[in-house]
This record gives C-alpha cells, structure tokens and sequence, in this order.
C-alpha cells in the first residue's frame, strides 16, 4: 500500500512540471534533427535512416535515466540522504520507483511522436518489426531502462568519496552518447569502435533498443541482446550493491 | 562606459580568486570542459568518416567549422553561460530584486558577474586545432582572413548572446524553466554545420534558426576564402538587430516581473 501511495505522489509531482518535460523531450529532438539534415546533405539520408534517430528520439526518451543528479549532488553531497536511510525502504527501490511517473509521461510523449509521423510523414519511418516480437521489444527496452538507472545509480555513489563527481559525470556522459550510437548507427563505426561498443553496456540501452523496435533483429539476434543486457545488469547490481554498502559507512550529514 | 569597464575588471579579478578558493571545483570544471571539446573532435571524426562532403563543404573544412564551434564556444561559455545558468535560480529565490535595486544596469549583471575560467580552455585548444589543422592542409591563409576570421567570431558572440538572451528573459515569466538553457546549449549546436544546411532544408520554421548557422559558418568561409561577403552583411545585420531587441524584450520583461521575496 505504501508502495502505491509513493508511486501517486511521484506521479504528481511529475505530471505538476510538464512542460519542463516538453523541453526535456525537444533536446534529444533538436540533436537527431540536425544530424538527419546532415546525412541528407551528405548524400546518404535514408528513410531507414531518419527513422533510426527518431526512434533514439523516442529510446532516448524511454531508457536513459538522469538519476545521477539527484542521487550525488542532493542526496549525498547534501546530506538528504539521511532522510532515506532512516525510512525502512530500499534508496535504490526509492529512486526506481521516483522515475516511472517520468518514464509513463515520457511514454505519452512518445506514443504522440510516433503517432504524429504516422499520420503526417508515413514515408519518414520505415519500421519492418513482425508485431510477434514486440514483447520482446518491451522487454529490451525495460532492460535497457534497468541498465541505464543501475549503471546511474552506481556511479552516482563515487560521491561517497568524491564528493564533487561532476566532471565525471560529463565524461560518462560523452562515453555513453559516443557508444551507444548516438552519434550515427554503430555499424558506421570504424570497426574498433564498433567492437568496444559491443562489449560495454552502453549500446544495450540505447543502440540495441531502437534497432529491436525499427525491425533490424531477428529473433536470434533479440534473444542474443536480451542475454548480455541480462549479463550486464547482474553484474551492475553486484557493483551497486557493494558500493552503496561501502559508501554508506562512509556517509556524514551534518546537522540534518 | 568607462564605469562598466571597471566593474568588469574587478569582476574579472573576484571570479579569479575564486578559482584560487575552490581549487577543486575549477579543476572538475576544467576536466569537464576538455572532456566536451574533445567530444567535438571525435563527434566531427566520426561524421567525416563517413561523410566526405556535405553542403558543398568537403570533410577537412566541416572539421574547420567544428573547430571554429570550439572556439566560440569557448568565449561564450567564459563570458556569459554560467550567469544565465543562474538566473532560474535568482528568480526563484527571490535574489533578483537585490540586483534590481543596485545602481547598475540588470541587463549587465545578470549577464557578467561571473567569468569561467575553465571554459577558455576549450578556445585554447581550439586555436591549437585550428593553427595545425591549417598548417597540415596547407590553406592559404592571409593577416586579412586572419583579422576578419577575429571580428566575425566577436559579431557571432553577440548573436549567441542576443538569442540567449531573448530565451532567458522568459524566465521572469515561467522561472521554473531552469533546463531552458541546456536547450539553449543544444540550439548553439547549429553552429557546427553549414549554413547550408537550414537553409537548403525545405522546412520553413528552419529559416529562424539560420542566424546561429551563421556564427561560426561566415568567419570560417572568410578564412577559407570562400565566397561569404552576403553572408557577412547579414550576420551584422543580424548580430544588431538581435541586440537591439533582446535590450528592448528585457526592458518589456522588467515592467511585469513581481517579486518573491
């Protein structure tokens, strides 16, 4: 019960600041736009090819999670955190559910996107996925969602010893939009890039998401995906999990 | 004028001590800072991999572009950006009527009173760039394309700053928009392509965005000698004409602002 009355405060107080969400939502717009425009002047715009950034428009949306301010700069370098630590609810179950009123209205969002290039510029997207799949789709991005927050979360942590993690955060910030193929689609890549990018996390939460739903897998290739993105969580839980009870003890609120 | 001169200087000085005071804090920021420039780097590397051309614009001179965006960027960022980064806050705390009462124009203290240092790495390591990529591909450059490369980056700081501050203003209006800037930060992305691109794009609502195009596109073509003297002429056009309006929207954003303290 108090699960689900935490979830309708979250959700109020994301739905109170939407258009701050809209905003949110034109950034990730903004950046594909302009590369689609490039592609096109480059010679090799592709109606594949615009759908791929509209749907990292839209994966962007649904997978990336901005967890890490909250978490370093209020939270611990603050000191609230000493208000979570004293509730008998996980922080990271907290933070989780805190996010799914963002995800939902980001969802919403999305659906409208979607919808709106549907109706208006059916030619502007081509997605080719068999719709027996699209469980599989769901499940590809909720990992990839999990692995974004988890990997957020962990790193966040690092304020336990670093207090200021912020020119940190910019760094990971540029690693995760150079691999997870934000940029152009990972196959573009000069191969060693390519091959980095397939072993780190960062392409199973926003490259491998869109592909999924634009239709590129097959079937053995989404039970490959779903695999690692399996892999890659259990081993970011077990690194989350050691470092939030490591930096707990290390933990001072002072006058809180 | 020369009051102002002044207070700058002394601004200047303050903001460089602070530096001193939180060592740890100019370091983070600095790492930072590099860290994006050479996101730019690797951002055109990528692109240029693949693409040769774009807009009439081959892939050594689109990596000039990127390089005159770290440049300007650089400037920018040390001059203006962190102060607009507060100004949401200011409002909401009800610090601006502090600034209101002081006997110094708002437009200037919301816009200088503080410097970032760290930021003029990015335009050190852009010249760095800028003079080997020049030197390596063997372009002819003169005193007069260097020069007027120096004058056009200085009218593209003041189109940069009039159309951040027009966004900015809005916030006496809705100053819970903080992300307003970091969508500002992702529009001065127009700035690392030609400005061919919007233009040449077919979409109408386009056209708006063709100034920031233009900041870092003329005074490249100048450099490369191109052909740019129509677009010279309508980025100082421009350039003044922004100024001017984002002076005249601030003064019409004051007479509605209500405190809230």
């Amino acid at each position: 019960m108090r699960w689900i009355r935490m979830l309708s405060l979250y959700f109020e107080r994301t739905f109170e600041y939407r258009l701050r969400s809209l905003l949110w939502l034109m950034l990730p717009m903004i950046n594909n736009m302009t590369l689609i425009l490039f592609w096109t002047g480059a010679g090799m715009g592709s109606s594949a090819l615009s759908t791929y950034y509209i749907l990292m428009t839209i994966g962007g949306l649904l997978t990336t999670s901005h967890v890490e301010y909250e978490v370093s700069e209020i939270d611990i370098k603050q000191g609230q955190l000493v208000n979570y630590l004293t509730k008998p609810i996980s922080y990271y179950w907290m933070n989780l559910l805190n996010e799914i009123p963002y995800r939902v209205l980001q969802m919403i969002y999305a659906t409208t996107i979607i919808g709106f290039f549907l109706l208006f510029f059916p030619r502007a997207l081509s997605i080719t996925l068999n719709m027996l799949y699209f469980p599989l789709v769901i499940l590809i991005f909720t990992l990839g969602y999990l692995l974004s927050f988890t990997f957020k979360m962990s790193l966040s942590y690092l304020a336990f010893w670093f207090k200021d993690i912020h020119g940190l955060m910019e760094l990971v910030t540029i690693v995760i939009i150079i691999m997870s193929g934000g940029i152009m689609p990972l196959p573009w890549y000069p191969q060693t890039l390519q091959t980095i990018s397939n072993i780190l996390p960062f392409a199973y939460s926003g490259y491998y998401p869109v592909v999924s739903l634009q239709g590129v897998l097959s079937l053995n290739q989404m039970i490959t995906v779903i695999t690692v993105q399996g892999i890659w969580l259990s081993i970011l839980l077990l690194i989350h999990n050691a470092l939030w009870s490591r930096g707990v003890k290390e933990f001072t609120a002072v006058g809180q | 004028m020369r009051r102002y001169l002044r207070i700058y200087k002394a601004v200047l000085k303050i903001n460089l001590s602070l530096i001193l005071a939180y060592r740890a804090n100019f370091i983070s920021h600095l790492f930072s800072t590099t860290a994006w420039a050479a996101f730019n780097f690797i951002w055109i590397g990528l692109l240029t991999h693949k693409a040769s051309s774009a807009f009439g614009w081959r892939s050594d001179e689109l990596v000039v572009i990127t390089i005159g965006y770290i440049i300007i960027t650089g400037i920018y960022y040390f001059l203006f950006a962190h102060n607009f980064e507060n100004f949401s806050q200011i409002i909401d705390h009800g610090r601006f009527d502090s600034i209101l009462l002081k006997p110094l124009d708002s437009q200037f203290q919301i816009s200088m009173m503080d410097a970032s240092y760290a930021s003029l790495i990015r335009t050190v390591l852009g010249v760095i760039g800028l003079i080997w990529w020049v030197s390596a591909h063997h372009y002819s450059v003169g005193l007069f394309q260097v020069v007027s490369f120096i004058v056009l980056m200085g009218v593209g700081v003041v189109v940069m700053y009039s159309v951040w501050f027009l966004f900015i203003t809005t916030l006496i209006w809705y100053p819970n928009l903080s992300n307003i800037v970091d969508f500002l930060y992702t529009l001065n992305g127009f700035a690392r392509y030609p400005a061919e691109m919007l233009r040449n794009s077919g979409i109408p609502s386009l056209i708006l965005l063709v100034p920031i195009s233009l900041i870092v596109a003329t005074p490249v073509k100048i450099l490369l000698q191109k052909n740019a003297w129509g677009d010279i002429l309508l980025i100082i056009v421009i350039g003044c004409t922004l100024f001017w309006l984002s002076r005249i929207f601030w003064k019409f954003a004051l007479k509605h602002y209500t405190s809230a303290s």
